[in-house]
């Protein structure tokens, strides 16, 4: 895994040092099992968190924006109890660790289900959207 | 697994006066290998503790309750809105420090 994902978080850093401003490295570490990457950048007034974690089991990603503390938009695939119950009903509680790529709105007032995102295309929506 | 080395005479000279080298470096090695196992261990401890203070329970609570306990879910939405971030890594830590145990024990035991 090492190598593949070294690349990947490279370019996932090159790719928000183009697109963003003062990009901040909180964390990347890679090791034969796992990977994490996060970092923090400035879209104008936005605030442009991203993190993503890698293991055998798949990818986990937090996409979000943030302004004065407050979410703007995000995506991630974290299990989402709206989400899970809109999709499995009473039985959502069998279903608790499931990852559904997913959308929030202003505020988290609304949540959709997306298809996977990543980087790129997060970084392309949101400097159509915000710029 | 056998592996050959490029060392410093210096450093071979140094590791002499304490007994056979290839044993020496063998012994320098596990020792290395059980620091960092102890350093990873560490670290993951201090996250996974981090998170269990913010939110005020272990990740098994954090994760069922923020999916059917609505006022547990508005007070972590208090604490931090985009707690999904904390969530991923608190159990990717909880993994890699069964990972991390893992490996120190088995080259404790070798």
């Amino acid at each position: 895994m090492d190598a593949e994902i070294g690349r990947h978080f490279a370019a996932v850093i090159d790719l928000a040092r183009q697109k963003l401003d003062q990009v901040e490295i909180v964390q990347e570490d890679i090791s034969p099992a796992r990977a994490i990457l996060e970092l923090h950048g400035l879209l104008g007034s936005y605030d442009i968190r991203i993190k993503e974690i890698f293991s055998a089991e798949g990818k986990l990603y937090s996409y979000y924006v943030l302004r004065e503390g407050q979410v703007v938009v995000g995506f991630d695939n974290y299990p989402d109890r709206r989400i899970l119950r809109e999709r499995f009903g009473r039985r959502f509680t069998a279903h608790l660790h499931e990852r559904i790529p997913h959308r929030h709105g202003q505020r988290k007032g609304l949540v959709e289900v997306t298809e996977e995102y990543d980087v790129n295309r997060f970084l392309e929506i949101i400097s159509k959207m915000l710029t | 697994m056998s592996t050959v080395l490029e060392m410093k005479d210096e450093w071979v000279k140094t590791a002499s006066l304490f007994g056979d080298v290839e044993t020496v470096i063998a012994d320098a090695l596990r020792h290395y290998a059980i620091d960092k196992c102890i350093q990873k261990i560490e670290q993951a401890r201090a996250k996974i503790k981090a998170y269990e203070s913010k939110y005020g329970c272990d990740y098994d609570t954090f994760s069922l309750k923020v999916q059917t306990d609505e006022d547990f879910l508005r007070r972590v939405e208090e604490i931090n809105l985009i707690w999904e971030e904390d969530a991923m890594e608190w159990d990717y830590r909880l993994k890699e420090l069964a990972e991390w145990m893992q490996k120190l024990e088995d080259t404790l035991q070798q």
